[in-house]
This record gives structure tokens, sequence and C-alpha cells, in this order.
């Protein structure tokens, strides 16, 4: 059943590579694969290159980014909880990091002070994660989780509308479909810089946390008594996922499903495993996410799909699965 | 030779005082046996030894006062099976003896294999350490949380009723396993709620009851007529065994449901 | 082209049917008959206008309407109000113009221009209705003279909108190029019925001229599009998507204020 990780691994990033290409080759404009290869190359045409460069590029980097994150924390929150049903879109936390930057974008904060948009998404997060912590202390069961995880996204995305009506513009009010739904169209490179150093240290927490969650298998008292810091455990993985998570969301909105997918497509191939499963996991992010990204695009719909959506119907009918599985199995 | 010593110690929730104050010391080789009915505080007196939770009074391990060592030289020296140990997610055999090393590092290095295949080894795990922990019955599962327990090389082991929904086989065969571990050298306190088997596996016995031990020694004195009827509502059957005369069951009292008369 | 538009004005002027006398108080319901009412009607004729024309990013005569009593468009305001002539929007205020007939009040549905002659048309329309013939005659003659053909050499260029939207023939977009002297790319760009444009293909095709408004009224993501920095690039490139800047208010009715936007696009463009 487990295959070697390195094969995995391998596979992995293979698809990646492959995904990655055929990012580059799709977009808004039909661009002829001979002209792409032309201007990578001397002579060719300095738009083409610009597109590539300064649209398709930051593109495909923060869908790498962003799905590695989404992966990375789904797997972390699963081990953290003991439970399979967690990830960053279903408890919440990506709704309060959207609350969060939303308040930062559109108070004019960030128009000021850059930094302040994948900041305010970064809060939003850290206060997502600490609450749905809390709402679930003592009972990481499903339905205290899953309850707790609609409250939270529900008065987050309450709050969000409410922001964009408040707010001056008059586009505003349009754009709750972006938060709500996600979309990785038209990013710059400054949006990749705005979020991927933050998203890379989420990443690092996470991966090292990965150890220490190897022993939560026995259970909080048993880690704790094999040494494991758990109460510090709990803040790495928080941290870790707010960092992840939030910076994400405040540059391309809503998008969920992806740390529950990922974890649960690789567990049969790589094992339960954190210290294995969670690096697989951050790979898987980055190559479902930008996939996804590749079928918004290629899609014969009028306009580009929203990510969030293409997510949402793979993740959803999943997500319903593995509900009823669960019923079945305390039936 | 006394590896973990407690004095004055107490649990406390709130205003309600659930544990102690009591005393008590923790011998290499020997098994210390904690019975009680529930509610006793038993399962609160192992995590208080174990240091989960936050307890008043004095503890020493080692010679050396318990705060100060830190928590990975606390991890290595005292080990800890808590009652129906659970596994969030599939673990093989022998991935789960291996978080039994994690006090002592990485899990990789010779020692740390050498433990792991004695622990499969000593309790007879050999066949299904390539196993799934979670399709093992009841028994095989038992005997993989103990494997853990064993990886360790702990000092002092601190155990939640291990006996619990095992077959009658199984009970025994943990016990001895677990007595074997104390004449290696460790210093064992068991909780168990089985009486015969506490008197029979036990060098040294506690009995709880509200918080308070009640009585301490040794089985055969502790668990006398007059304390199984006060503490347990309950009569002793005895017979010879192993040379003495030991406690092999338990009856009602007379005049109360389940009198055989 | 100037000689039809001549014709369709002197046509309307007759075909328009003037009021007994010119009323007295005048409410306007539609956001182009307030700009109509303010530049055509006596100020004493000017009995309210809608709240919408006290938005500076909305409409040139914002400082105006301060001093004027306003209205959101309800029924029950223009009855206290009791108007001798109500201006509404033909397309927009349907169930309000049914309501307010029922009440017996004269209710005048104007329709929006979307080219130049349909506008002279309206203007002359309203100008009737207002017994203000005289005033609207002038008014459709400057408007009139903004006509031009478009030479070979006009330079292409595209209304972009805050989103990337690029507005389509039901609106006053494509004319206000044409007058310009600026060549509409809107249908090479498939967007000949309006949409939304890409950065993409601006970078591509890039239009010598892109129109963008002048409007900020705090920020919004739809302002991220003009702001890509692949459009910069392209310019420091190549030098096309030369952005120029025009009062989307100017041009979003067909009134005088369309002229002063005429005007001042035309000058932009000229200008190194």
């Amino acid at each position: 059943m487990n295959r070697a990780p390195g094969t995995v691994a391998g596979v992995q990033a293979g698809l990646l590579l492959v995904a990655l290409v055929a990012s580059l080759t799709v977009g808004a404009a039909d661009i002829p694969l001979r002209a792409l290869l032309a201007a990578l190359g001397s002579g060719g045409d300095a738009d083409v290159l610009l597109i590539l460069r300064e649209i398709r590029l930051p593109r495909a980097l923060l869908a790498i980014a962003i799905g590695a994150g989404l992966g990375l924390s789904g797997a972390a929150l699963q081990a953290l909880l003991r439970n399979p049903l967690a990830e960053p879109g279903v408890v919440g936390i990506s709704a309060t990091g959207a609350l969060g930057a939303v308040l930062a974008f559109y108070s004019g904060f960030s128009a000021r002070f850059a930094l302040a948009l994948p900041l305010g998404g970064l809060f939003g997060a850290l206060a997502g994660t600490l609450l749905i912590l809390r709402l679930t202390r003592g009972s990481g069961a499903s339905l205290a989780l899953i309850l707790a995880g609609v409250i939270l996204t529900t008065f987050a995305s309450a709050g969000t509308s409410l922001v964009l009506s408040l707010a001056p513009n008059p586009y505003a009010a349009y754009e709750i479909i972006f938060w709500l739904m996600g979309s990785l169209a038209d990013r710059s490179l400054d949006h990749v810089l705005l979020a991927v150093p933050f998203i890379g240290a989420g990443v690092w927490l996470l991966l090292h946390a990965a150890r220490d969650l190897e022993a939560l298998a026995l259970g909080e008292d048993t880690a704790r008594s094999l040494g494991v810091s758990v109460a510090r455990l709990r803040v790495q993985v928080v941290v870790g996922t707010a960092l992840a998570v939030g910076p994400g969301v405040a540059v391309a909105g809503f998008i969920g499903f992806v740390g529950l997918l990922v974890p649960h497509a690789l567990r049969p191939f790589v094992g339960s495993r954190p210290q294995r499963l969670l690096p697989q996991c951050a790979l898987g992010g980055a190559v479902l996410t930008l996939l996804a990204d590749l079928g918004c695009r290629l899609m014969p719909t009028t306009g580009e799909l929203k990510l969030g959506i293409v997510t949402a119907l793979l993740g959803a009918p999943y997500f319903l699965y593995l509900l009823t599985r669960e019923r079945a199995l305390h039936a | 030779m006394t590896l973990l010593a407690a004095r004055d110690l107490g649990v406390a929730y709130d205003t309600r005082q659930v544990l102690g104050p009591l005393d008590l010391s923790l011998e290499a080789g020997r098994v210390l046996g904690v019975v009680g009915p529930n509610g006793a505080g038993k399962s609160t007196l192992l995590r208080a030894l174990a240091g989960l939770v936050p307890c008043a009074g004095h503890c020493t391990l080692l010679d050396a006062p318990l705060a100060r060592h830190d928590d990975r030289a606390r991890a290595r020296a005292i080990g800890y099976l808590p009652q129906m140990p659970q596994v969030a997610w599939p673990l093989t055999v022998r991935e789960l003896v291996a978080l039994g090393r994690l006090p002592h590092g990485d899990g990789r290095t010779p020692a740390d294999r050498s433990a792991i295949d004695a622990a499969i080894d000593a309790l007879g795990l050999g066949p299904i350490a390539a196993r799934n922990v979670l399709t093992l019955s009841g028994g095989e599962r038992m005997r993989a949380h103990l494997a853990r327990l064993a990886a360790g090389s702990h000092r002092v082991l601190l155990v939640d009723e291990p006996t619990v929904s095992l077959d009658p086989g199984y009970q025994l065969e943990v016990l001895g396993y677990l007595r074997r571990l104390a004449r290696d050298g460790a210093a064992a306190l068991l909780v168990l709620h089985d009486l015969p088997l506490a008197a029979r596996y036990c060098d040294e016995l506690l009995v709880l009851e509200a918080g308070r031990i009640v009585r301490r020694g040794a089985p055969a004195a502790t668990l006398d007529d007059a304390l199984l009827a006060s503490v347990f509502g309950v009569r002793g059957i005895r017979a010879p065994l192993d040379g003495m005369t030991g406690l092999v069951g338990i009856s009602s009292l007379p005049g109360t449901e389940g009198h055989p008369a | 082209m100037r000689a039809a538009v001549l014709l369709l004005a002197l046509a309307s002027v007759f075909t328009a049917t003037p009021l007994a006398a010119a009323p007295a108080r005048v409410a306007s319901i539609n956001l182009c008959t307030d700009a109509l009412l303010f530049e055509l009607a006596d100020p004493a004729q000017i009995a309210s206008v809608t709240h919408l024309s006290r938005e500076p990013a909305l409409s040139v005569h914002a400082a105006r309407a301060q001093t004027v009593a306003i209205n959101r468009g309800r029924a029950e305001e223009l009855i206290a109000l009791n108007p001798d002539l109500v201006l509404a929007g033909a397309g927009s205020n349907a169930p309000t113009i049914t309501l307010l007939r029922r009440f017996g009040y004269e209710v005048a549905p104007i329709a929006t221009a979307a080219t130049l002659p349909e506008v002279i048309a309206i203007v002359h329309e309203v100008g009737a209705l207002l017994g203000q013939q005289s005033r609207a005659a002038t008014l459709a003659a400057a408007l009139a003279a903004l006509a031009a053909p478009l030479p070979p050499t006009a330079p292409g260029a595209l209304i972009v909108q805050p989103g990337g939207y690029v507005p389509g023939p039901d609106t006053l977009g494509p004319t206000l190029l044409e007058l310009a002297g600026l060549r509409d790319l809107a249908p090479t760009f498939g967007l000949a019925r309006g949409g939304f444009a890409s950065v993409e293909a601006l970078v591509l095709r890039q239009p010598a001229v892109i129109v963008r408004g002048t409007r900020s009224m705090g920020r919004a993501l739809a302002d991220d599009f003009l702001a890509h920095p692949a459009l910069a690039a392209a310019h420091r490139a190549r030098g096309g998507l030369r952005t120029v800047a025009v009062n989307d208010a100017a041009w979003a009715c067909g009134s005088s204020a369309l002229r002063d936007a005429v005007l001042a696009l035309r000058a932009a463009v000229q200008a190194p």
C-alpha cells in the first residue's frame, strides 16, 4: 500500500512541472506555442515575453505557493486536531483571513502601506485559528469541529459583505465574488512579493512541526509524557497555518477544500504519518491548485471561472462522502 | 533504590481537593498497585506523577527534584500508558513501538533500533510487526502499546488499567510482562481494578478512596475482609496460591444483591 | 454626417409636442434628465433632482445640486413636491412613471442617448417640454458642431473602466472616441457589444490610447486592472497604451458636458 515516498514525490514533481509549463501556455490571449518558445529565445516578441513574465508567471508562482500552503496546513490541522475533516476552508480560517484582508484593503490602509494587505489576511487567519481551537477545546469530535467552522465562516463572510457594502467605492459591492470564490486572474509580481515570503515562513514552521505531530497519534497525554510540548506544538501549528493561509487569501480570495482533498488523496500512497505526509501534501497542494487554475482558464465559459468554484466542485462532493463514511462507521 | 518519591502530593480543581495530600515512593524492582473504587483518584494520581496535571507537593525523581528535570529528561525517565490507549491514524506495529523512542531522539540510531527490536520480540510481536495497529485484536493492540512503553527504556513505568477489555489470558500475560520489566530494574505503578490480579502481581498495594490512601502494604495484609467490605462492599475468597494463601476471587457480602445463597 | 445630424435635429424640433405653457416647476428622477434640467431650465423651474447629482463622481453639476432639493426617485417624494412636470428615464423608472401617471401627474419618459443624433434629438425634446426651445437650439448646435469625419490616420483607442470593463454601443463611449478623432478598437478586441478586456490582450494589441476615468472614491480591486505592472511595462517598451483621463461623469449623459469631454480628450490626445 505504501509506495516509496521518493516515487510519490517524484511523480508529483513531474506533474507540477507539466502543469507549470501548461499554465504558461494558457492565457486570456491566444498565443501559439511557437510564439511562446520564440519569445524565450532571442529575437522573440517582446510583448509575449512581457506577458509571460508579468502576467502568467506570477499567476503560476502564486498558485504553487498558495496551494502548498493550503495542502500543508490541511494535513497539519488534521494531525493536530486528530480529525480528517479539518482544513483551513472548512474550519473557517480562510474566511476570517478574507475578512482581515478586506478590512485592510477597503479602508485604504493597504494603499498607504502595501504590507497591510497580507498582514490583514495573516491576522484574520490567526484569529480564526485561535477561535477554532478554543471552540473545539476538549472535543476534537467532528460535529463540534464542523459546527465551529460553519459559525466562523458564516460570521466572517457576513462581515466581509458588510465591509464591502460600507466601502465608498461603488465597485466594492461586486467584489464579494472575488473574496468568497477566489481567483488568480491578473495577479502581478507585486502580489507574489506580498504573499510568498509569508507563505514560505508558514510552510517552514509547519514542516518543522511534523516530528512532534507524530507523537499526537497516541493522544495529547501520551505525547506530553513522551516529552513533546503540546502547548508549544499547538502554537507552532496555529502560527504556521495563519502564515501559510492568510496572506494567500489576501491576494487571491477564498480557495477551499485543497487542504482536505490533498491529504486524503495522498494517504493511500504515503501513509498517515506526519513526517512523511506533510511534505508530500505541500507538493500535492501546489499541483492541485495549479491544475485547478488551469481548469479555470480552459473551461468553455464566457469569463474565466473562479478558482474557488473549481476546488469546491471537486472538494464538496468528497467532503460529503467523508461525512457519510464517518457516519457509517459510527452508526 | 527509590526512583520516584512524592511528598504531600495533592491535586485540586478549583477549590475541590481531588487527590491527596499523600506520600508515596516507587522502588526499583518493585510493582506498586493502586486500587480503589471509581472516582477515588487513581488515574489522577498517575497523571500527576507523569506531570500531566498541575499538582502541589514535592516530587523527587532519581534523587533530584522533579521540577529540575527538563521535559525530555523527565520523558526519558518516566513512561506513561493511559487507560484504553488510542491510535489516531494508521500506524504499523513497528512505527507505534518506535514512537516510544521519541524522548531519546530521532528513533533512527542503532540504540533506538535495538530497543525497538527488543521490545517487539519480548512481546511476541515479530510476526505482526508490519501490520496496521488498527486492524489488530484488542490483545495484540495492547501488547503493541506495551512494547511502545518498553522501547522507551524508562526507569519508572506508570500504567493505567492495562487489563481493561482484555481476554483473561492476555490479562495475565500483560501483568506478567510488566512485573518482568520491574524485576529488570524499573519501578512500576499500576492502576488496577481487578483485585485478585492486583493481589497476585503487585509487591505492594495502595488502596485509594476519595483521594486519600486508606491502606498500604503487602497485598495479603492490605486486602483483608474488613477493608474489602468497607471500601469495595465485597468479601474475599482465598485459596492456596504460589505457596501462600492469596485472594483468588471476590463475592458479594451476605445480605446484598448477587449473594449466591 | 453633419448634414444628417442637422436634418434630424430640425425634424425633432417639429415633432416634439410643445406644452400649452412652460411648466413652472419641473422635477427630474433620472441622472441624465437632471443634467438637461440644469442646463436648459430657468433656475426657478427646477423643483427637484436626484440625489445622485450631488456626487461629483457621477455629475458635473454636483456643486449646483447642493442648492436644489433632491429626491430618491420615489413616488411619495414627488407627490409631496407636486411638480407640473416630471422628467424620467424611459427604461429605468417604469414603475414610478406608471404610479405617478395614475395620480394624474405629467410625466415625460426620456430615452437614453447612445449616439450624437440621439443626444441632439433629446436636447430638443426636453427643451420643448421645458419651454426653453432657444436654449436647446444653442446647445444642439454646439453639439452638432463637434461632428467631424474620422481621418484614416486616427490613432486607435479603447475606453477602459475599472475592472477592465469596455463600455458598449449602448453608451456614449464609442461616440466620445469618434468625436475626439480616435478609432474605437473595441470591435478588434471582440468587444463590439462591450465587455471585459484582458490585460494580456491589451499588451499584445496595444491601443495607442487608453481612455480612463478620473473618479476615485476609495479603494477597490477593480482599480488593480489599469494599475497592472504589465501595462506600464508595455508602455515603457513600445510607447503604446498611453493613458488619458477623462471625467466619466461628463460623457455619461448627453448634455453640454459631453462637449467638454470631447474637447478635453482631443486636447489630451494632441498634447505631446
